[in-house]
């Protein structure tokens, strides 16, 4: 079953006749996977996701979730929308309240009662091992405890689909790693759709079932790689052989484009 | 205890060793200067009297229950109205764009007219009794609680913004979590300067007429000539002010002890 189906979007941000930021996408993503959105920085990576999640318009063409209409609008965009949890880039947590506040802010829009708001909020910041920090307000938090409260706010209503927009991007590689580590360990738990952009090669193989490959003039799709690397994976398979396999395939389509999508291009199915 | 730690406790606790000898120091110039050119008493008593004026000024119930009160009701009536207006205005501004470019020029003249000078007027409407400096008060300090609302609604980070809507909040739910919160931080802003500017306003209102406050008092000292009770009701009204913008200040700990402003201030003048 598909989850998400992006059909033929395009974006623009300037009037017609401007050079369009993203040309003709099309992907479609089935439940549970993990797709990493994989390009270098100005390619159009945010804008595609930001369109999927709802939060920017598309030009021409159609997103739907779960079969609801995205770039619909109304009841059906509610519908959509009320089952995907946003990771940004910056954390975005309110600077005036506590971690585990932070976390009930999407429970309390959907106005759970507040006794069970803050058990599912507790358990949330377990899940992203920071039980010991709820009552800590962002600012006494790290950057990588910060965006592991945004993980947990974005879970806490367990939405089937999770968009991240390079959330680990500024941060160092050591809690990078963790925090990779941790993410898979989640997302094995949750069996949610995932789909992270990044622009590190690393860490699309790593976390990734499928590598979707972009590249910028307009954004589009030029490449779309199955990783077939066992889970759990750990940081001692990025010394194998197989992981520098998929690295070389993918810097190659990164440089170069379409001409490298060969035997690997096997687009949705998982192994 | 580390170096770093020693250094923010001496920050912590300097103000309070240095603010008395500073103080003790300008009453010794203050002192000085009086011995030295014979200065006659009307122009400028000593210390010593003026500190007998203000302890006799301090115990007398009159001055706290008619010209202290006075004072205080005007200043926070004003005060209050002010905030009506100035957040309201505010909000309104901060969320409409094309409300905000057409009051632009409005609101440029009322900001650089003085408006004290609109002080004869308002006995003229509202009369010599406490309406006029109420209104007095109002009007000089909703314009920084309305600028700052405004520039707080429009501060608010996109990523707030995109956070909110990525969670599926509405317009009230947004405003009420996520837009107020944020701006409460320059509400407070401006009402530490509304504290002051309601202040003058009040006692600037209570120089044109009336007969009570603590800017009648002062004036009616200084008709009578009774320089050292001036130099204390004077004291008494920078005290007054003291109390009023610390009240701000508290309310601030208590309201954003989140915000950088407070967080800052906590670490120097705790
Ligand atoms: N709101 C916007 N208005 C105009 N141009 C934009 C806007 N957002 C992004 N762009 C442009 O679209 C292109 C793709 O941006 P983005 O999606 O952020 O790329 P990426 O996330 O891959 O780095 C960039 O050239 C950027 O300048
Ligand atoms: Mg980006």
């Amino acid at each position: 079953m598909t989850t998400i189906s992006i059909g033929h979007v395009s974006k623009r941000f300037g009037p017609p006749g401007t050079a369009p930021v993203l040309g003709d996408i099309e992907l479609e993503i089935p439940e549970g996977q993990f797709v990493a959105l994989l390009g270098s920085s100005g390619c159009g990576k945010t804008t595609l996701l930001r369109i999927v999640g709802g939060l920017e318009s598309a030009t021409s063409g159609q997103v739907s979730i779960g079969g609801h209409p995205v770039t619909g609008g109304g009841a059906d965009r509610r519908k959509a929308l009320s089952d995907v949890g946003f990771v940004f880039q910056e954390h975005n947590l309110l600077p005036w309240r506590s971690a585990l506040r932070n976390v009930q802010l999407p429970l309390a829009q959907r106005r759970m009662p507040a006794r069970e708001r803050v058990e599912v909020a507790r358990q949330m910041l377990e899940l992203v091992s920071l039980g010991h920090a709820e009552r800590r307000l962002p600012h006494e938090l790290s950057g990588g405890m910060r965006q592991r409260v945004a993980i947990a706010r974005a879970l806490s209503y367990d939405p089937a689909v999770l968009l991240m927009d390079e959330p680990f991007g500024a941060l160092d590689a050591q809690t990078r790693d963790n925090l990779n580590l941790e993410l898979q360990r989640i997302w094995l738990e949750k069996q949610k759709t995932v789909v992270f952009v990044t622009h590190s090669i690393q860490e699309a193989v790593f976390l990734a079932d499928r590598v979707v490959v972009m590249q910028a003039g307009p954004g589009r799709v030029v490449a779309d790689v199955t990783i077939d690397l066992e889970r759990p994976r750990g940081v001692d398979v990025m010394a194998t052989a197989r992981f520098a396999e998929y690295t070389g395939v993918l810097r190659e389509a990164l440089t170069h484009g379409p001409a490298a999508d060969g035997a690997h291009g096997t687009n949705g199915a998982v192994a | 205890m580390s170096a770093s730690s020693r250094k923010s406790l001496l920050d912590r606790y300097l103000v309070f060793l240095t603010t008395p000898l500073l103080a003790a120091g300008l009453i010794g110039i203050w002192q000085v200067y009086i011995v030295v050119t014979d200065i006659s008493a009307f122009l400028l008593p000593a210390p010593r009297n003026v500190l007998d004026a203000l302890v006799q000024q301090v115990s007398d119930p009159y001055i706290w229950q008619v010209h202290v009160w006075t004072t205080f009701t005007e200043t926070v009536l004003g005060l209050l109205i002010g905030i009506v207006i100035g957040v309201g205005s505010g909000f309104a501004i901060g969320k409409s764009r094309l409300l905000a470019l057409i009051l632009k020029p409005f609101l440029v003249l009322t900001q650089v007219t003085p408006k004290v000078a609109l002080a004869p007027l308002f006995v003229l409407w509202f009369g010599f009794g406490e309406g006029s400096k109420i209104a007095l008060a109002a009007l000089v300090c909703f314009f920084p609680l309305m600028v700052n609302t405004a520039f707080g609604i429009q501060s608010l980070p996109q990523g707030h913004k995109d956070m909110a809507r990525s969670i599926g909040a509405g317009r009230v739910f947004g405003f009420l979590r996520v837009e107020l919160p944020h701006t409460m931080a320059y509400i407070l802003a401006g009402l530490e300067q509304a504290i002051v500017l309601a202040t003058i306003g009040a006692i600037v209102g209570e120089y044109l007429g009336g007969d009570k406050g603590l800017g009648r008092y002062a004036l009616n000292l200084q008709n009578n000539l009774q320089i050292d009770l001036l130099f204390g009701s004077i004291v008494l009204m920078a005290m007054y002010g003291l109390v009023l913008y610390l009240a701000v200040t508290s309310l601030k700990r208590l309201l954003i002890p989140w915000h950088e402003s407070v967080r800052l201030h906590t670490r120097t003048f705790d």
